[in-house]
């Protein structure tokens, strides 16, 4: 009685054993290996090339993107299309390891001014909803180049001198958030 | 079949073996890379770090500048001129080190482009990250100009590059 008790447990133990063993490798280990090489190099390929993953590491986005935040930036954003006002765009500066996340508010050739922390573009003021907090920026006129655009954060309850912000030629944006 | 097998196995470890020698010969452009973290390391503190150890540090830190050096950070601080001289950019750096808290500074894509007569330029980003809780993290852009004096790779020449063009104040 007791023989057979330890061997069905033994039994049971074996097509659990299985049943992991299948989960885990499938009923043909060969495709299993060239669906792993698969996934592996479709992640390398998407992760390396087209969405590159990022965390927010400052404040200056802030409510919109908070600091720790998980994104991806869309490397293919920009291939068919030029970037757009409004769109959140992550630059580069010597390399792609650390990057500034910023919004774009000014296209090339546009007359950028801050006045009481309001943006005028060629003199018409520039609703910003996802701005929550208004500190009183002045800053003086800049006229963008034909290959400028002009980059702030969201957070403008910070000091402007705190606050990274100005043009950028096109080839120094990355491309677009994704989230 | 064994046979192929077994040369196939001494053919990747020959190309592995010299693969390994090749990446651990050392280079001018590895040099210069292990003096660009060496600065790292030494512009880094921890919390608990004493003013002695803080200002060996310095002084390390100090000693991989050229005797000419310049800072030109004008681009990015509100200061009004470079700095020039090794004596003075250790001075400002011995003044600020005790008042500063825990401050991890890492430098990223390190470009270096070797020219001729033991010159070099290297463009890197540098970032810091304080012991603060919101916004303890800062990054900037570097050019610098190295040149080999003795056998070691000096800094001649720091430009902070500003990532931003902004406007012109009349």
């Amino acid at each position: 009685m007791s023989e057979n008790n330890a061997t069905s447990d033994i039994g049971s133990s074996r097509t659990w054993w299985r049943l992991v063993l299948i989960g885990v490798i499938g009923r043909s280990p060969r495709f299993t290996v060239i669906r792993i090489l698969c996934y592996v190099v479709l992640a390398w390929g998407v992760f390396g090339y087209v969405l590159r993953p990022m965390r927010v590491a400052g404040i200056s986005m802030e409510p919109t993107y908070k600091l720790n935040q998980v994104n991806f930036i869309n490397r293919w954003s920009y291939r068919s299309s030029e970037p757009q006002r409004g769109d959140v765009v992550a630059v580069r500066m010597a390399g792609e390891s650390v990057l500034y996340l910023k919004r774009i508010i000014g296209l090339p050739g546009e007359r950028i001014v801050f006045h009481r922390g309001q943006v005028l573009i060629d003199g018409e003021e520039l609703p910003e909803p996802y701005v929550k907090n208004r500190a009183p920026w002045n800053e003086p006129e800049m006229l963008l180049g034909p290959d400028e655009y002009f980059l702030v954060g969201d957070n403008r309850g910070m000091a402007a001198r705190d606050h990274d912000h100005g043009a950028v030629r096109r080839s120094k944006i990355v491309g677009k958030v994704l989230l | 079949m064994n046979r192929s097998i077994r040369w196939l196995l001494v053919l990747l470890v020959v190309a592995g073996a010299g693969f390994g020698i090749w990446y651990s010969l050392p280079t001018e452009e590895k040099r210069i890379r292990k003096a660009i973290e060496g600065m790292a390391r030494d512009a880094t503190f921890t919390g608990g770090e004493g003013n002695l150890s803080r200002l060996a540090k310095v002084e390390s830190l100090s000693s991989r500048f050229a005797v000419d050096a310049e800072l030109h950070v004008d681009q990015v601080l509100p200061v009004e001129s470079a700095l020039s001289g090794r004596d003075a950019i250790k001075g400002l750096m011995m003044a600020a080190a005790p008042h500063l808290g825990a401050v991890d500074v890492q430098v990223h894509d390190v470009q270096v482009t070797l020219g001729g007569e033991g010159e070099a330029r290297v463009s890197m980003t540098a970032s810091a990250k304080t012991g603060g809780k919101r916004g303890d993290f800062t990054a900037q852009e570097f050019d610098l100009k190295m040149v080999r004096i003795e056998g070691k790779w000096l800094v001649r020449r720091l430009d902070a590059v500003a990532g931003f063009r902004k406007a012109e104040v009349r």
